[in-house]
């Protein structure tokens, strides 16, 4: 029997379910009778679920896996593998020829230890990025080029202005509403343990946050602050518009420092699509100490 | 239930499979080379993957039955059809499969799952989070004992072959192949391989812990 090897979208196609059923049952018997294709459709699984493992897939891709491929449990059990696998990638460095003889011996020992040390970490972190915001606001400040921020920042700074008129001078130990802490997230990895830290000062008036999206191209976004006390959301923003940033593109949030506390948020950031509904485009996780 | 299907189970379980009958059904396999065994093996994962892709739960033991009905069928009439054997149990396979799916349509049980319907809540419950955080690190302790297992180079192999982003992999790939001197469909196969039996011993000593 003369064969194509099929193209590795057709396989992917395949697996998640996606072909129609004649081209479906032409790969069902490709599978047991043809040693080449079932060796790469070994292959492309492989890379499927390690995909997915990693967090790569997105959209239609992730839901389709979801609830087309994960359907067994001897699938679910690859998927877990799969993620002890991708693990290698976080606990034993970026590898090379050198990891042959040196193996992951120590995985699940560094591991622990990580987890035992990552609250002396977070201590040491939370003291560093306070310096750090309190030395760098400023400067960022200045960089913040959204502008929407920017005119945010203007209405504050005339409404304080206004405010200096009518009021007595602030003692100088007060903080000054205007104080916007900064912060810049990026794409979450679903490997990624350690969530970036803000610290707001007291009398911060807000949080600007830069997110940089995953590579996806929408007219317009939408984000929402969802606080993980109770689960809920507690901000949405207005339509967003990216900005290209480099290869990347970024949007700009203001959040109000006032619907912030000491917890852990998620900001889900929506693709406005030109037609249909919106669709999830990213999620970034981070923690507010006061 | 049917008379007919009442017949066929019937059969099924009078038969059962023989030292003789298992000989027979590798040697017809490994056609003209002796594979200890290999040809039988991957036939039979083969199998299993087909019917776990048909979303059939019971994937191992439909695999089985199909070499069963094959070999049932060298002992009592012997197959003399131009078929290869890869393709007569292609064709098996699809009967098994029609009837443990209308066996499932009429009788559902826990045994095949509709691909339109998601298998988990799509919010884990807390329970849930901690029930998937243990089972990750029995995975890892695992994994880092099966590694163990391996030689050195298809450690290396397996770290290099599978770990990265998208991107990263194709390198890795693609370097791995010329410090070995082979192609990069070669080193997929052989990875592919690594990974099976690195899963194989993964899913044993989590089933064991």
């Amino acid at each position: 029997m003369t064969t194509e090897t099929p193209s590795v979208e057709t396989i992917r196609d395949y697996l998640l379910g996606q072909l129609p059923e004649s081209e479906s049952e032409r790969l069902d018997e490709l599978s047991i009778t043809d040693d080449e294709c079932a060796e790469r459709i070994r292959a492309v699984e492989h890379d499927l679920v390690d995909a997915f493992a990693r967090g790569e897939l997105h959209g239609v891709a992730l839901d389709q896996f979801r609830s087309r491929y994960l359907t067994t449990p001897r699938r679910r059990q690859a998927t877990r593998f799969a993620q002890a696998l991708q693990s290698l990638d976080e606990n034993a460095g970026s590898g090379g020829s050198s990891e042959a003889g040196r193996g992951p011996a120590t995985l699940v020992g560094k591991t622990r230890r990580w987890r035992e040390l990552l609250a002396v970490a977070a201590a040491v972190i939370l003291a560093i990025a306070s310096v750090w915001l309190v030395l760098d606001n400023r400067r960022l400040r200045e960089r913040v080029t959204n502008t929407e921020l920017q005119r945010d920042r203007q209405l504050r700074e005339a409404e304080a202005r206004r405010a200096a008129d009518t009021v007595p001078p602030p003692t100088g130990r007060e903080p000054s509403p205007l104080t916007i802490a900064t912060l810049v997230l990026t794409p979450q990895l679903r490997s990624a343990r350690q969530l970036p830290t803000v610290a707001l000062a007291a009398g911060t008036g807000s949080l600007a946050v830069q997110l940089e999206l995953e590579p996806v191209n929408y007219p317009a976004y939408e984000a929402s602050l969802v606080a993980s006390n109770g689960d809920r959301i507690v901000w949405r923003s207005d339509r967003l518009i990216a900005r290209t940033v480099g290869d990347r593109q970024r949007i700009d949030l203001g959040l109000p420092a006032t619907v912030l506390s000491p917890q852990e948020y998620l900001i889900r950031v929506s693709g406005v699509p030109a037609r249909g509904a919106s669709e999830i485009a990213g999620e970034y996780r981070f923690i507010v100490v006061r | 239930m049917t008379e007919f299907a009442d017949k066929t189970f019937a059969r099924r379980a009078e038969w059962t499979l023989s030292q003789d009958a298992l000989q027979r059904l590798l040697a017809w396999l490994d056609g003209d080379a002796n594979s200890d065994g290999r040809a039988y093996v991957e036939m039979r994962r083969r199998l299993s993957d087909y019917f776990g892709r048909k979303n059939c739960r019971t994937a191992d033991d439909l695999a089985d039955e199909t070499l069963t009905r094959v070999a049932r069928r060298l002992e009592e009439e012997g197959i003399t059809r131009g078929e290869t054997p890869a393709r007569y149990c292609y064709i098996v396979a699809r009967f098994v499969f029609l009837e443990h799916l209308r066996e499932s349509q009429a009788h559902p049980t826990a045994t095949h799952v509709s691909g339109d319907v998601a298998p988990h809540p799509a919010v884990p419950s807390e329970a849930d989070a901690a029930e998937a955080a243990a089972t990750h690190e029995t995975q890892l302790t695992c994994l880092q004992k099966c590694l163990q297992e391996l030689d050195a180079l298809n450690r290396r192999i397996i770290t290099r072959y599978y770990v990265g982003s998208a991107r990263v992999k194709i390198d890795n790939r693609r370097e791995l192949a010329e410090s070995l001197g082979v192609s990069v469909n070669a080193l997929t196969i052989r990875a592919c391989r690594i990974r099976t039996r690195l899963e194989a011993c993964v899913r044993r000593c989590a089933g064991a812990a």
